[in-house]
């Protein structure tokens, strides 16, 4: 068998519950837990093992593409997987732990973790699994499958600011963490025996949930937004006033106490700060929206948020700031967090 | 404008038939110009997507890149041409963008990944081209020439008018070994049989993502823009070896203060206050023992913030 392109990953494309997706690469970690145990039991030998539960979680690192492919791209799957953790309806396994979108003049791309039960699920169900590999080409990839061929989203694709931070900006990240709880009930009482695997029948009747088995019960408890990101900065020298002289970062655009500090996306003159300071009683955010966008040609032209549009995060604090000068490119790195709405 | 050359069905020529090229809206008679639009696009293929056939394009950020070469030319009056003028005192001081207006060179301005082939060419102005690399070198067989490397990027887009020859520089000569001197407060330099003058300025071309408040209509694929990081000014010349010559002429490197370098190149005088001097080589041959001496320019930091510290005109 001199020739075998099976070896090969490029070959193959992944499913995560039911949907294809494109992807850079994609893992699937399934573990249970196993301990020897040792008793007085007159040898060292492990003569009794401690099975617990399993546990199975996805990662998959997935591009975010411009044209027919963003129907199949990372941010499709990542958003997706945002809107069932916010209507736990429409949830189905594997359930989003996080998802961190990174933008950067050289591309884009999404890495998501996902988590779910590990269940083998019945051999002969054709259901959706939670994760899946194939051998099919992914249709929404073929150049004349769509209005437009596929390309990588690149900088021109993308639109950032993170309060008064919004020129230079080299790479943004952006994570969508959601709280989730693994819990593993005991074998109920009332279960209904009438197949394989037992099961509790939901108050309407209509629902089943397995129970008592090695398979976790998953709770999403919170979702919180946070990001950080890099800029250049540009250090301008405006020419001082009558009463306070031309210092550097203390000059305003425009007047004394209005305008233009002399820097951009840094706050380093007199009375200025990166960091979003909160006052006695009042919660303070940017006095600027937060913004990560794409452009969307496909439809109406016009920037869209990069998360669901369910998700407000326009509000946000930077909570972190840290500017380096070095002999190249003057920058400043930031954290913020998000309120959520 | 009607488009220029091919477009309107030919207008083939060669040498001093086809017209040259404008800096800064001076005309400028070049040997070579080889600036093109350049622009990083491939295709992306090492996804998981069901097959090994490359299906995902990667349209990366366009900018303008290449280089002139021409020679060094006066008119009748012994008046440099303005272009060379341009060129020398950005050369030193690549503190503004030069532009350049050529007639053979169509530009897309457009964003390609959206606007792709062969729709919106257009004779436009170069206008934001910053020089990366001069060199002036001058010798016995040949006119004194300068070669010159640029990056650069279109920043408006301004409609380029056709580069036709400024009438009242058209008469001149191409300066030569003749016109050129040099010196050095130790030593006349009589021995100099050739020289080569430097300037390496490094550059960075920075692209970011857009504005938060930018329109779409506004985006760009170009790079965002050009910093020039660093400037170094150097230059070499050979001494050929004979009878005669004066005794502090054999380098063995380091700095000379005030020693005041300089070559003169018809009206042009390049100077160097402090070189810095490596170690002179001197091969044996069975030709002409020829010396050969390389230097760089001990210069203040901002020097290159105004012009006049390289050239005198």
């Amino acid at each position: 068998m001199p020739l075998n392109n099976n070896l090969f990953g490029v070959y193959k494309s992944i499913k995560v519950s039911g949907r294809t997706y494109v992807a850079e690469s994609a893992n699937r970690n399934v573990s249970m837990e196993v301990d020897a145990k040792n008793y007085i039991q007159g040898s060292p030998k492990a003569r009794v093992l401690n099975i617990g539960g399993t546990k199975e979680s996805i990662s998959i690192t997935s591009p975010i593409l411009v044209g027919a492919g963003s129907a199949v791209d990372g941010r499709e799957l990542a958003n997706t997987k945002i809107a069932e953790i916010l209507d736990p309806n429409s949830a189905s396994l594997p359930v989003l732990e996080s998802a961190v979108y990174k933008v950067s003049p050289e591309g884009a791309s999404v890495s998501i973790t996902l988590k779910s039960d590990g269940d083998p699920g019945d051999p002969a169900s054709t259901a959706p699994r939670p994760f899946e590999v194939t051998g099919r080409e992914i249709e929404e990839l073929k150049p004349g499958f769509g209005a437009q061929p596929s390309r990588v989203a690149r900088f021109y694709d993308f639109r950032v600011q993170i309060g008064f931070r919004k020129f230079f900006i080299l790479e943004a990240e952006i994570t969508v963490a959601a709280t989730t709880t693994e819990a593993y009930f005991l074998v109920p009482y009332n279960t209904i025996n009438d197949g394989n695997p037992a099961y509790i029948q939901g108050p309407s009747g209509s629902g089943t949930i397995t129970a008592g088995y090695q398979f976790p019960f998953l709770g999403i408890s919170g979702i919180k937004i946070t990001g950080k990101g890099k800029a250049a900065v540009i250090l301008r020298d405006i020419p001082g006033t009558a009463n306070y002289g031309d210092y550097y970062f203390f000059d305003y655009y425009g007047g004394e106490t209005v305008g233009t500090d002399e820097s951009i996306n840094l706050g380093l003159s007199r009375g200025q700060s990166d960091l979003t300071f909160q006052r006695p009683g009042e919660a303070v955010a940017e006095a600027q929206s937060f913004r990560l966008e794409i452009f969307d040609g496909l439809t109406d032209n016009a920037w869209e948020s990069l998360l669901p549009n369910t998700i407000d995060t326009s509000k946000s604090v930077v909570s972190t700031s840290n500017f380096s000068v070095s002999t190249g490119l003057l920058t400043v790195d930031f954290d913020f967090y998000c309120w959520v709405q | 404008m009607a488009f220029p050359g091919s477009l309107t069905r030919a207008e083939i020529a060669s040498g001093l038939l086809v017209r040259s090229v404008k800096i800064n809206g001076n005309y400028l008679l070049v040997e070579n110009c080889n600036i093109n639009q350049v622009q990083d696009i491939d295709m992306n293929s090492l996804y998981l997507q069901g097959g090994p056939g490359s299906a995902i394009a990667n349209i990366g950020a366009k900018k303008y890149e290449g280089d002139i070469s021409f020679f060094i030319r006066v008119d009748r009056d012994n008046v440099l041409d303005p272009a060379v003028i341009a060129i020398l005192r950005h050369a030193e001081s690549p503190m503004s963008g030069l532009t350049l207006d050529t007639n053979h060179l169509l530009s897309h301005f457009d964003i390609t990944a959206e606007d792709g082939g062969t729709d919106s060419n257009e004779l436009l102005t170069i206008d934001e081209l910053i020089i990366k690399t001069l060199t002036i070198s001058a010798n016995e067989n040949d006119y004194v020439k300068i070669s010159a490397s640029f990056q650069g990027m279109i920043d408006t887009r301004a409609t380029s008018d056709y580069a036709v020859p400024d009438e009242n520089h058209v008469l001149g000569r191409s300066l030569s070994w003749g016109d050129c001197n040099a010196s050095r407060y130790e030593s006349a330099m009589r021995t100099v049989s050739n020289f080569e003058l430097t300037i390496n300025n490094e550059l960075e071309a920075l692209s970011f993502l857009m504005a938060g408040d930018l329109a779409g209509i506004n985006r760009s694929d170009q790079i965002s823009l050009i910093g020039v990081k660093s400037v170094k000014w150097a230059g070499e010349y050979s001494e050929i070896l004979r009878k005669g010559m004066e005794l502090e002429t054999s380098i063995h490197g380091g700095w000379m203060v005030d020693e005041n370098l300089a070559f003169t190149i018809g009206p042009i005088t390049v100077s160097y206050r402090t070189p810095l001097f490596q170690k002179s080589e001197l091969p044996l041959s069975s030709k002409m023992l020829i010396r050969k001496v390389k230097w760089n320019a001990m210069i203040n930091p901002s020097a290159p913030l105004k012009q006049g510290g390289l050239f005198s005109i």
